[in-house]
């Protein structure tokens, strides 16, 4: 017998052994108390055989996979919670617009489709921008196009089925009539591209100043009293017989909620 | 080939003591495992193949039986400590260097020491480490029993007897 090889293996073997069957009782036990409180009551005598133990590892596998399982369900409700608020977002502002739509319809005796400009071209050809409602919703060429507060922001130049071409107020192939607020000057109004609108047709003694509201008069296609822009500068000149005067639209077109007047 | 004749061995005392034992009498000990690795290391000597099969062997019956995990390989080291001490302070010769009933006796009665060693062993793996297990008084009362020793003694004696005929047959084999 080689004593001391002997000797040296056995004691190797007999030291694995120890911590093996040390970590393995204080594994088990730390992670049997911290995790599975109720396993440890119920198999305090049995937990120690292997059996017991092999049964306590397939366990804790499964409370892992019963984590895992618990995770992707809460993902799914996390998921469904966002797309609900989302839901309830587009309800909201869907029911804010219909809010405003039926005030608008009121206040213009006329009946309005809510839609919502999708894409907004600025060329050097023109200004224009699309909207998601066609004929399919009633809308005909000419219709009024106006923001959620009343602005006029253009009107209908041509329709598919389902969506539709807004001429912009920049857009120098726009015209409206227009008539100072609370006054008497009135005027045509058409498109500058970047330098916004003017105002035409004002003599020099017509009353009118920067700051004042133009509003449509309704001599045209456009109902009346819709709100356009704001005067930003009057160029008097004596030699001339109208006045230059350069107005600001009163609203900035953008992707959003719109509203046709039918 | 002498693993191979120890698993077949075990497998036979396994056997023997589980089935066939309980089936054709009313003995009931159910100390074949513990018995089959005294005479492992009694009959074969202190080698590396004997404490590494000897540990494979009783995880495999710790296993198979639902035994306290480490209780029996615990117990199995300390029976080959002992046996290791036994043989520093007295020169015994293994039943595979010689077979005949001179070595026979001592083997015998050393392997009953390393078995009652072993079994107290375990006894106090569980009792330590487990928390459960059967009373001290109770423990050496099973001991002390002598149906009990009897019993063990006999599996012993045939387990160390049938490790010496597998090598003597080995022998004549190359003999011839």
């Amino acid at each position: 017998m080689r004593n001391e090889g002997i000797v040296k293996f056995l004691s190797i073997v007999s030291f694995i052994f120890v911590v093996l069957i040390l970590c393995n009782i204080l594994f088990l036990r730390v992670v049997r108390k911290q995790y599975l409180p109720d396993v440890a009551i119920k198999t305090t005598s049995s937990i120690f055989n292997v059996s017991g133990q092999i049964n306590e590892w397939a366990r804790y596998f499964g409370k892992w996979k019963e984590l895992a399982r618990e995770n992707m369900s809460l993902r799914d409700i996390t998921s469904q919670y966002i797309s609900t608020e989302a839901t309830i977002e587009s309800l909201k502002s869907e029911n804010d617009m219909l809010r405003k739509s039926a005030g608008l319809a009121t206040h213009l005796r006329r009946q309005v489709i809510s839609g919502g400009i999708f894409n907004v071209s600025f060329e050097p050809s023109g200004y224009f921008a699309l909207i998601n409602k066609g004929s399919s919703d009633g809308v005909i060429v000419g219709q009024a196009v106006i923001s959620p507060d009343g602005v006029l922001v253009g009107k209908i130049v041509s329709v598919s089925e389902s969506s539709s071409k807004i001429i912009i107020l920049n857009n120098p192939e726009f015209s409206v009539t227009v008539k100072v607020l609370d006054g008497d000057t009135s005027g045509i109004l058409r498109g500058a591209l970047n330098n916004g609108m003017v105002l035409d047709l004002v003599t020099q003694g017509d009353k009118i100043k920067e700051g004042d509201i133009l509003i449509t008069t309704g001599d045209d296609l456009l109902p009346p009293g819709l709100v356009v822009g704001v005067v930003r500068h009057v160029e008097d000149n004596d030699t001339q017989l109208f006045k230059k005067i350069g107005v600001d639209p009163k609203v900035s077109v953008k992707q959003g909620a719109v509203m046709i007047i039918k | 080939m002498k693993i191979l004749t120890a698993i077949i061995i075990w497998i036979g005392v396994l056997l023997f003591d589980g089935v066939l034992l309980p089936a054709t009498s009313n003995i009931l000990i159910g100390m074949g495992s513990i018995v089959f690795l005294v005479a492992l290391v009694v009959s074969q000597g202190l080698h590396r193949w004997v404490v590494s099969l000897g540990v494979a062997l009783a995880l495999t019956t710790e296993i198979i039986f639902g035994l306290y995990l480490g209780t029996l390989v615990g117990a199995w080291l300390v029976a080959l400590w002992v046996w290791y001490g036994i043989n520093r302070f007295l020169s015994l010769k293994s039943v595979v260097e010689d077979s005949s009933l001179v070595t026979l006796l001592p083997s015998l009665i050393s392997g009953l020491l390393v078995l009652f060693a072993m079994l107290f062993a375990q006894w106090g793996l569980v009792r330590i480490f487990y928390e459960s297990s059967i009373s001290l008084s109770v423990f050496s009362n099973l001991l002390t029993s002598p149906r009990i020793i009897i019993i063990v003694a006999v599996e012993l004696l045939i387990v160390i007897a049938l490790f010496g005929l597998a090598r003597n047959t080995k022998k004549e084999h190359a003999y011839l």
